[in-house]
């Protein structure tokens, strides 16, 4: 009875987690070491979540590919698709915290992509077999370098060296608090990028720690906990929503930081 | 400790998100025509909300 349940909740939990160690890896401190970002222990962090990025790159590289008949044209068939998903990003979620096409017409692709790989990465981590890239903090952390890089980039692009220093030290402040001021700027945008990080990470994370949790019960009280098997079924559904939503919610928070760099009377 | 200091974490989230979604329907109800601005900016709050949450919840799970 006892190895049988040691034996189901393995499954379950290399299934659900694998994130590199059971749940009791989880709870007993072991995943601190995953935070080491820049310790030795990447590559067995990276074990599953690697692959699960490579085939995100592939099928995007795939969309890219069936889509590239549609470039300069009238699109049709599939090319409409994601015409709509294009225009959607870029009137929904760029254009109106850029200020407009003349400074937001050079980051909708940047955009367009973080979109589609995050909610790719997020939907492919709910099909069983396979793990949630997002639910490890170093892929999350990648996505939010990538942000705060686009960020300083595309702010001395866009607008040159005045604009970085204007988004980094607001104008009209007098002499004494430029530096307290330039060190909160400083500060609020490394906390953004924190925040990003740890917004989509903890929420994938917490996603399948519940649904765990949920299908664990059933090992622990047999027939007993099958409600929670229903409960789990609606949370695998809400997290199908949590998903996408996740993916709106980073995307557009970054149009927002970045957008207040970059057009910043808006 | 931990789980007890999750729980209450998410009871200040809950809180929290409870008065956006107020204050989202109600002005959704008044002025039905600023629905879809509304729903941007209540999603956006809502993610501000969950990420401290969040972090309060990672932070008990670590220890």
């Amino acid at each position: 009875m006892q190895e049988k349940l040691n034996a189901f909740l393995e499954y379950v939990d290399h299934h659900v987690m694998h994130h590199g160690g059971s749940l009791d890896a989880l709870t007993h401190q072991t995943w601190l070491k995953d935070l080491e970002i820049l310790g030795h222990d990447i590559l067995a962090v990276f074990h599953f979540d690697e692959f699960m990025v490579i085939l995100v790159g592939v099928l995007l590289g795939a969309l890219a590919w069936f889509g590239r008949k549609s470039i300069g044209r009238i699109p049709r068939g599939f090319g409409t698709i994601l015409e709509k998903y294009v225009l959607f990003i870029r009137d929904d979620i760029v254009y109106p915290n850029f200020g407009g096409a003349k400074h937001g017409r050079s980051f909708v692709p940047f955009f367009c992509s973080i979109f589609l790989f995050i909610a790719l990465s997020n939907l492919l981590g709910l099909i069983p077999l396979f793990t949630c890239s997002t639910g490890n903090v170093n892929i999350t952390a990648a996505l939010a370098t990538i942000f705060l890089g686009v960020a300083l980039w595309g702010t001395l692009r866009q607008g040159g060296a005045h604009a970085l220093v204007h988004a980094l030290l607001p104008a009209g402040l007098p002499g004494p608090m430029k530096p307290i001021m330039f060190f909160m700027e400083v500060i609020s945008l490394f906390s953004r990028t924190f925040a990003l990080t740890m917004r989509l990470f903890a929420n994938m994370l917490g996603g399948h720690v519940v649904l765990y949790a949920m299908v664990s019960l059933t090992a622990i009280f047999g027939a007993l906990a099958a409600p929670s098997l229903a409960v789990a079924i609606c949370l695998y559904l809400f997290e199908v929503f949590v998903a996408l939503l996740q993916a709106y919610v980073f995307t557009m928070l970054s149009a927002i930081f970045i957008g207040m760099m970059v057009h910043p009377q808006h | 400790m931990g789980p007890i200091g999750a729980g209450i974490a998410v009871l200040g989230a809950a809180i929290g998100i409870g008065l956006v979604g107020y204050s989202a329907l109600t002005g959704m109800a008044r002025q039905p025509e600023a629905a879809a601005k509304l729903q941007t900016a209540m999603i956006i709050a809502g993610a501000l909300i969950e990420g401290v949450a969040l972090f309060a919840v990672v932070v008990c799970l670590l220890k």
